[in-house]
């Protein structure tokens, strides 16, 4: 058999080179001198991020984003953890509906998510505005975030908090010596998570922008169907390399093994 | 008292989900709101419209391609992973996952479009005269969504490959069975509920893609995503647009069932099963 297994690695290979290779382009593309794009590059420039990085309108959206994904994040992060503390210790009516509906942006197609979150934010009449699009963000975040907490949580050996208790800790204090401290990795994770997700939602966020509001990957997607500039190209790499910082921090703190279990 | 101080702690997160039910609400009732009052005109072009039928239709038909075709590329792919267990690898099936769908269709178009390095390097090497279509069509579509779901479909068939006894395929081996007989008969089986989760996953994304098909698709290639993306952000017309979305999720629940089926069929088959 190792003919087939060549055949495998031989296709698996092919397989990663596919899905990496837009990604890789992209930054290569980044470093062109040229006003269009070319291959290969004669020679390298950062022109094009220079250009990024003086212009008032990207650094603007770049802004919004940041500000939006970490706001996102910890809201997102605070109120599942509230919810989850709740799901987790206590008997809760209609639990099995709150999860259903927790997980329901999962479940809805993208497209009509969007038209949703658009009604609910139309209704509050905050259509165009951060706190608008933050509370769908928020929506569309809680599935991600509220099963790892509530995983964390159930992994969390009671008895050690008992414990505390039985030896005078009052319910603050076991909560910030013992229960925080353990529960903290899915925290942290969930945060990142949150963060990365908003950081780069756009089909629902191009729903609810306003007209001098936007955010970065939304500015990206307008001026790909506008103009063919690298300077595309250099903001998509630097949104790639948040990201990525992002990931390798979660890889840090928590491990990137945790999204496949491969002890047996 | 317990009860009502622990209520307090769910009401942030049931706010919010009393918004989104108000929204899906609210999305039902202006898909039956006409010019004047309640009708069902948003709802019948469906019927009456052929170009809104066949984008329905078409719709259905790439996420059918896409669904196969991801299936048939993360099979291999999660059984090469599952023997392989390196992070390395898992960090290639990762790291797109954790990238902006805008920035990952951009690189197809710098790599596919009209003005792309593709095109571009076979015309200065004087392979074409004039650059090939190799977007905007059906097949550059299809290789967009495809190479956005594609992480889903392997971690969805990975979770479950890796959990399938490794004794059951070398005891199968020892009694005489070829690899073909193996993956026929236990390891197919065995991971059939993974294949059919990553299926359902890829159907459901695929049919409600906004910005591959904005970006990849021409003007034949209109889904249901981008049709919903015009009628509300170019023609501005929300009930409209409301219909389609219900039309969608109508479909899309209707869609997955047999994904469904199987899964329970195949489960049901395991061994150790208890009905």
């Amino acid at each position: 058999m190792r003919l087939g297994n060549m055949l495998l690695t031989s296709f698996a290979f092919a397989a990663f080179l596919f899905i990496l290779a837009p990604i890789l382009i992209v930054v290569a593309a980044s470093f062109t001198p040229r006003g269009y794009l070319e291959f290969p590059p004669q020679n390298l420039s950062l022109r094009w991020y220079e250009e990024v990085l003086f212009s008032a309108v990207w650094l603007k959206a770049f802004a919004v984003s940041l500000a939006l994904a970490f706001v996102t994040a910890v809201l997102t992060t605070f109120i599942c953890f509230l919810a989850a503390l709740v799901t987790t210790r206590q008997h809760v009516p209609a639990k099995g509906l709150f999860e259903l509906l927790i997980s329901m942006p999962l479940l809805l197609p993208n497209a009509a998510l969007a038209i949703a979150l658009f009604s609910f934010v139309l209704l509050l009449g905050m259509r165009g505005t951060f706190l608008g699009l933050t509370l769908a963000h928020i929506i569309i975040a809680l599935p991600f975030v509220y099963r790892p907490i509530v995983n964390g949580l159930r992994q969390l050996d009671l008895s050690v908090e008992e414990a505390a208790m039985t030896l005078g800790a009052d319910p603050a204090t076991t909560f910030r010596k013992i229960t925080l401290p353990l529960i903290r990795p899915a925290l942290i994770s969930a945060f990142l998570f949150s963060f990365i997700i908003s950081f780069d939602e756009v089909s629902v966020t191009v729903f609810l922008i306003g007209l001098d509001f936007t955010t970065l990957p939304v500015k990206i997607l307008s001026d790909i169907q506008n103009s063919a500039s690298p300077a595309i190209a250099a903001v998509s790499t630097m949104l790639m390399f948040v990201t990525l910082g992002m990931v390798f921090v979660i890889d840090r703190l928590v491990g990137l093994r945790m999204f496949v279990d491969y002890r047996n | 008292m317990r009860f009502s101080s622990a209520f307090l702690l769910l009401l942030p997160c049931i706010g919010l989900l009393i918004g989104l039910v108000t929204g899906v609400s609210t999305l039902v009732q202006q898909a039956f709101t006409g010019p004047e009052g309640a009708s069902f005109v948003n709802l019948s072009q469906f019927v009456s419209r052929p170009e809104v039928v066949s984008v329905f239709f078409f719709t259905h038909k790439i996420a059918l391609i896409v669904t196969l075709i991801s299936v048939l590329i993360a099979y291999p792919l999660a059984v090469f992973m599952a023997r392989r267990p390196n992070l390395f690898y898992l960090v290639i099936i990762l790291i797109p996952l954790l990238i902006s769908i805008v920035v990952r269709t951009y690189g197809w178009v710098v790599l596919l479009g009209p003005r792309g390095l593709l095109n571009a390097t076979l015309l200065n090497l004087g392979v074409i005269d004039s650059p090939l279509r190799l977007m905007f069509n059906t097949g550059g579509l299809v290789v967009g969504l495809v190479h956005v779901f594609i992480p889903f479909a392997v971690l969805s068939i990975l979770a479950v490959y890796v959990k399938i006894d490794k004794s059951l395929s070398e005891a199968a081996m020892a009694l005489g069975a070829n690899h073909w007989k193996v993956f026929g008969k236990i390891t197919l089986p065995l991971a059939l509920p993974g294949v059919m989760t990553a299926a359902t996953i890829v159907y459901l994304l695929s049919l409600g893609a906004i910005v591959t098909p904005l970006l990849m698709g021409g003007i034949q290639q209109t889904m249901l995503g981008t049709m919903i993306y015009n009628q509300m952000l170019v023609y501005y017309n929300y009930p409209e647009a409301s219909a389609s979305a219900l039309l969608l999720t109508i479909s899309a629940a209707i869609a997955v069932v047999p994904f469904q089926l199987v899964d329970r069929w195949a489960t049901r088959k395991m061994p150790g099963h208890r009905v």
